[in-house]
């Protein structure tokens, strides 16, 4: 952990958070795809699709709007809210569920024996448990990516937001004496958009996209009455 | 399923040799029933 | 033999005669049924050993849906532990005379069912072989289990109640132990010894017991109420719609000793039956024990239902999916089945004084009752989960 005491940082915190534009979001879940491969996540065949076990770190949900013939599609892509009030932190009982001081919803996958209350307990029903053992088919086995963890059978994950994303970033800052500028970090369902419904960066920092799009007044949290204070920002679809 | 079938059939199993080692009435209070007016039919 | 009781009369005899018979002698059906259970075990032990190497996915769970039969089953026996508790604390503090038979086939299910449901905290897990992550052990990297978390407060409560129930299983075991210690000529001798803790029935001897059950009787009463509560506010606290609700605590506890008490009263027609006790448990304790379902039956039916009137009435649509789903949408089935089996039939039989006579009408009442408690259970776990507040999530289970 890079977060000790004596580091100035805590002066000047991060607070990662997200939006998305809902009015630009076309489905295509290209974010999906990226993720899966940024992440490690586990392939889950059809079999286990079909038992619903299929893990997505992002999802997009599906919504039909309408009757029949005027019928919409609408979509929505979900992932962890990365909550500043996260109803899966206090219920994990071996603090495997933690808050980072730059705002992350953290999930320490050594630290996780699987009781599964989090993934109850969270409105957004973002967090993926490993059922069994992941498996890669050959030869994808190949383009795991070093920087993160497999995880094993077990334990439950989630969105990170690419943490080691960011924890790359923040070193790099660090390293030339200043702070992680904007749009330098990226995970890989915002890079991957290709429309740009996804925008990431640093909310405390008043010039950053996130920060002026997520005060738009277009902007809504999923599920805000429930006072989870989701770092993610929704836009409203244009009429 | 067979794991929760097991657990019921570990407790029978365990209250089953229990009554082997224990009285399954309490002796001393039957007696001390009996002091109070011990009313069996 | 030491006791204070007067030595008069040919009951003393009896009592010992007949109490220590099934220790005595045994019929060869006795090592059929042990031989049976065993093989049901050791039938669950592989089980077991193949979902620890393949993964809990093998019970079928899956999202939105992370707990299922084993918290289930979890309550209902902590629940079923609620029987010797309830039965023998709160009647011994009332001075019920009535308790006297009926005591130690409680107190014994209490022990017993405890270590039934802590170890389905261990089928639980993801990970059972990192399970004393739980502990709150002295480590390297200074990490502490998280005490805000219930499940934190459920394992110390469930420990706490384990420890107490052992401790109130044992202490009136006592004079027994010291009873067969002289009575029993066997291998069993020393044990008895080393467990008698030398009682030899003297004046002083019985002060110190009777002292030490007056403390511990109304502390495990408490303890008790506590734990089902704690138990019921792994659920109450949460967010999930439908568990998120006051109720929860007492409901679980009188749940509790609803089935509980059906328990014993299963016990008690088994034993009386299998050891021809009935000069021991007469009708009147199965009158009495049907009484006591008759006011577990009411006051749990009037918990259930404030808890139903209060979501419908609110009518919030996160709740009412619940709601639905139970009276009338795929859990409808179980759901009137278990109606019927809690709250219908008992209350309906056990209002006829007759009826309440018949110990094995009784006994069927507490064979229905905990088929219908183990159905609640699953149906208080698994329909809200099912219902998850994003409704492109919804998806339901079916136990393996």
């Amino acid at each position: 952990m890079s977060d000790h005491e004596q580091e100035p940082r805590e002066a000047h915190p991060y607070k990662w958070e997200m939006v998305v534009d809902l009015d630009r979001c076309t489905g295509c879940e290209a974010c999906v795809v990226a993720c899966h491969a940024e992440n490690n996540i586990r392939i889950s065949g059809p079999e286990e699709a079909a038992e619903g076990r299929a893990v997505n770190w992002i999802r997009i949900e599906r919504y039909w709007e309408g009757e029949y013939p005027n019928v919409k599609a609408r979509f929505m892509p979900v992932l962890c809210q990365h909550c500043g009030n996260a109803p899966c932190e206090p219920v994990c009982p071996v603090y495997a569920s933690y808050h980072t001081p730059d705002g992350l919803n953290a999930q320490v996958y050594n630290r996780c024996i699987g009781v599964r209350y989090c993934g109850n307990n969270c409105p957004y029903t973002v967090r993926q448990f490993n059922w069994f053992d992941p498996h890669w088919d050959a030869p994808l086995q190949e383009q795991l990516n070093p920087d993160v963890t497999v995880r094993q059978n077990g334990i439950m994950e989630k969105c990170t937001f690419c943490v080691q994303r960011i924890r790359q970033g923040k070193e790099q800052a660090e390293k030339e004496g200043r702070r992680v500028r904007d749009g330098e970090v990226t995970p890989a369902c915002v890079q991957s958009c290709p429309t740009s419904a996804l925008v990431f960066g640093d909310r405390n920092d008043p010039v950053s996209r996130v920060a002026k799009l997520a005060a738009s007044d277009r902007g809504f949290h999923l599920l805000e009455d429930l006072g989870t204070k989701p770092a993610i920002t929704y836009l409203k679809r244009l009429p | 399923m067979t794991i929760v079938a097991g657990s019921l059939a570990l407790a029978i199993l365990l209250y089953v040799l229990a009554v082997k080692f224990v009285p399954i009435i309490s002796v001393w209070e039957e007696k001390e029933g009996l002091m109070h007016g011990g009313r069996h039919e | 033999m030491t006791n204070p009781a007067p030595a008069d009369g040919p009951q003393i005899p009896k009592i010992n005669r007949d109490l220590l018979e099934p220790l005595l002698s045994t019929h060869w059906s006795y090592f059929l049924l042990v031989g049976a259970l065993a093989g049901l075990v050791a039938a669950g032990a592989g089980a077991w050993s193949y979902q620890f190497r393949t993964g809990i996915g093998q019970t079928n769970l899956h999202p939105p849906v992370f707990w299922g039969v084993y918290i289930a089953s979890f309550i209902f026996w902590v629940g079923a532990s609620h029987s010797g508790t309830f039965i023998s604390g709160v009647l011994r503090l009332t001075k019920a005379e009535w308790r006297r038979p009926v005591t130690r086939i409680a107190e014994l299910m209490t022990f017993i069912s405890l270590i039934i449901a802590t170890l389905f905290v261990f089928y639980h897990l993801g990970r059972v072989w990192r399970w004393y992550y739980l502990i709150p052990y002295p480590n390297q990297r200074e990490i502490w289990p998280n005490f805000r978390s219930p499940l934190m407060w459920d394992a110390m409560a469930v420990f706490t109640y384990a420890t107490a129930s052992t401790i109130y299983l044992y202490l009136p075991l006592i004079p027994d132990f010291a009873l067969m210690r002289d009575r029993i000529e066997d291998w069993r001798k020393p044990l008895y010894r080393v467990l008698s803790l030398g009682w030899q029935g003297t004046q002083h001897q019985w002060q110190v017991l009777e002292t030490a059950m007056r403390i511990i009787t109304p502390l495990i009463v408490m303890v008790m109420v506590s734990v089902h509560s704690i138990v019921g506010w792994d659920f109450g606290v949460s967010l999930v719609p439908a568990w998120h609700s006051t109720i929860f605590a007492p409901y679980f506890v009188v749940g509790a000793v609803h089935s509980g008490v059906g328990l014993v009263v299963i016990g008690m027609y088994i034993l009386r039956k299998v050891y021809h006790l009935e000069d021991y448990i007469g009708q009147e304790h199965f009158d009495k024990m049907g009484k006591l379902l008759l006011l577990t039956t009411l006051g749990l039916a009037y918990l259930y239902f404030a808890e139903l009137l209060t979501i419908w009435y609110g009518n919030i649509p996160d709740h009412m999916w619940v709601v639905d789903s139970l009276l009338s949408g795929p859990f409808a089935v179980p759901f009137w089945f278990m109606v019927a089996c809690v709250y219908v039939i008992p209350l309906l039989a056990l209002t006829l004084p007759a009826f309440r006579r018949r110990p094995l009408g009784v006994m069927v009442i507490g064979v229905l009752i905990n088929i219908g408690m183990y159905i609640e259970r699953v149906l208080l776990i698994v329909p809200p989960l099912s219902y998850p507040r994003l409704p492109f999530n919804w998806d339901t289970y079916v136990p393996s």
